[in-house]
């Protein structure tokens, strides 16, 4: 009768064993009084049981009342499941921007103007000011070349603030492709396999691969994008997600129903010390959170207590199993 | 000890008709908040760190929405019943003493209207027709044919044991493990989600 007892019970075996008493009640063809004190007692019990006995006797007449329904005639197949992410994944606008420029791509390619090298190391973050007060930000790991008006981005991530100059637009050139501010912050990172940018003010005009005749792409603020070898895709996040993006800024790591694996390859970015996840449950199970970039033991010990996973340290690794 | 809180006793005890009367409880617990379980669910199973866990702490809502509602019903259910999740989650973090969950679940579940226009009621019917044909397909075969022939052709639990060839009490565990299974499938999964 008290919260103690209902944990002993798992509300599983609480259903099932409404179910039976749901059959028992609707299918007696001689109902006792004393059938009726057994059953009442039972419902007492606890307001769990009570509930449960609710919720199965609706469904049992709900089965009932479709059945009434039902015709011979075969149903319609079930629609296949529809896998939300891609669903969300396909809501992505291919937005191309309406003024393709002819040679744009030629006009914004660089002829050897002389380029300053900029690194940062595993967990490095560095702050370059611009002589114009435009600002760059380098985050862990990257490698960023600077002229006057340009940048290119070999490697990692980097954060934009420019200082607009109509006649000198800035040039950022990343993966294969140059990013063009009008008047700006944005962040661009250098992925492996794919180039994100997201556009926090202003507007920016992302080329097709150098090479291509596409038209740039015209980014607004909110928008990101991710482009690869031969695509672009355009998602719009809240500024909430966007400024999770950079929280890396302030030295810290957010998220948000991010899968373990994610969250790991993230601090594996800032940490010499590498984390594995070793299964794939593991690897997909969803947290919350927010982290300092450096602070891997502080993660380990959360998904150590509140995951329940098995935290293991071999040489340079920490793995992470169920 | 002595019990001298009404409320501490509707919390632990079995649902006490206090202001509203049982009644009244369980037809607002079926109009209102079972058909939110397939969202809670979700939410459990998206917030907490072990899905299996998701059916206890959908019942332990229930639990509280219904001992509160003896009170008083409240005028919306969904945000009520979703702010009860929302703090069981609050309350599972803090004893595990976690360093800062930054969220605790998602807040847009609370916000979404609970008076928007449901669906065209033949639209209903034809999904739980539906519904109900992929979960009696979920069925072991023999507990299927239980089900089917006692709900379906109306045969009396006898008869239905005569038609198989098995025991009355055979029939009843398969007709109560065939209803177990049919209320997750009605409630517990939002539309066009698989039944496993």
């Amino acid at each position: 009768m008290s919260r103690q007892v209902l944990k002993a019970e798992s509300a599983a075996e609480i259903q099932m064993n409404a179910s039976r008493r749901v059959i028992e009640r609707r299918d007696a063809e001689n109902w006792t009084d004393e059938d009726q004190e057994k059953l009442d007692a039972w419902l007492n019990e606890s307001s769990a049981h009570a509930i449960a006995y609710w919720r199965a006797n609706h469904a049992w007449g709900r089965t009932y009342r479709i059945a009434a329904l039902k015709r011979p005639a075969a149903e319609n197949p079930l629609p296949k499941r529809e896998d939300r992410r891609s669903a969300a994944a396909f809501k992505i606008a291919l937005a191309v921007c309406a003024f393709a420029v002819a040679g744009w791509t030629a006009s914004m390619l660089f002829a050897g103007p002389k380029f300053t090298n900029y690194t940062t190391p595993v967990g490095g973050h560095r702050v370059l000011v611009l002589s114009n007060g435009s600002k760059i930000e380098l985050n862990t790991d990257s490698v960023l070349r600077l002229s006057d008006g340009a940048a290119v981005l070999d490697r990692g991530e980097a954060y934009f603030e420019i200082k607009h100059d109509p006649a000198h637009p800035f040039v950022v050139s990343a993966g294969g492709r140059k990013i063009v501010d009008i008047g700006t912050k944005f962040l661009v990172r250098n992925g492996a396999d794919h180039l994100e940018v997201a556009l926090f003010e202003g507007r920016v005009l992302l080329g097709a691969p150098d090479g291509s005749t596409t038209a740039p792409s015209k980014l607004t603020a909110g928008d990101v994008a991710i482009a690869t070898a031969n695509s672009t895709s355009i998602v719009k996040l809240s500024l909430r997600a966007l400024t999770n993006e950079v929280s890396w800024r302030q030295g810290v790591l957010i998220f948000h129903r991010t899968s373990l694996a994610d969250a790991a390859a993230e601090f594996n970015r800032y940490n010499s010390r590498k984390l594995i996840v070793a299964d794939a449950d593991a690897a997909r199970l969803k947290i919350d959170g927010k982290f300092r970039t450096n602070d891997v033991a502080s993660f380990t010990e959360v998904a150590e207590d509140v995951l329940r996973l098995r935290i293991e340290r071999q040489g340079n690794q920490t793995v992470m199993s169920r | 000890m002595k019990d001298d809180s009404n409320h501490e006793r509707g919390r632990n005890g079995p649902l006490r008709q206090t202001l509203v009367s049982a009644a009244d409880v369980e037809a607002w617990f079926l109009r209102e908040v079972l058909p939110l379980e397939a969202s809670l669910m979700g939410y459990f199973k998206r917030n907490w760190r072990n899905e299996s866990d998701a059916r206890d702490l959908v019942q332990e809502v229930y639990v509280h929405a219904c001992e509160a509602a003896q009170q008083d019903l409240p005028r919306t259910a969904r945000p009520f019943v979703f702010t009860i999740a929302r703090n069981l989650l609050i309350d599972r973090f803090r004893n595990l003493a976690v360093v800062p969950l930054e969220t605790v679940g998602d807040v847009e579940t609370l916000t979404t209207p609970s008076d928007q226009p449901g669906p065209d009621r033949n639209v209903i019917a034809r999904d739980e027709l539906r519904r109900l044909q992929a979960a009696l397909d979920k069925l072991a075969p023999r507990c299927r044919e239980a089900v089917l022939l006692r709900q379906l052709e109306g045969l009396s639990r006898r008869e239905v044991a005569a038609r198989m060839g098995i025991s009355e009490e055979t029939v009843k565990e398969y007709l109560a493990t065939g209803l177990f299974l049919l209320s997750d499938i009605f409630f517990g999964q939002s539309a066009g989600e698989d039944c496993a």
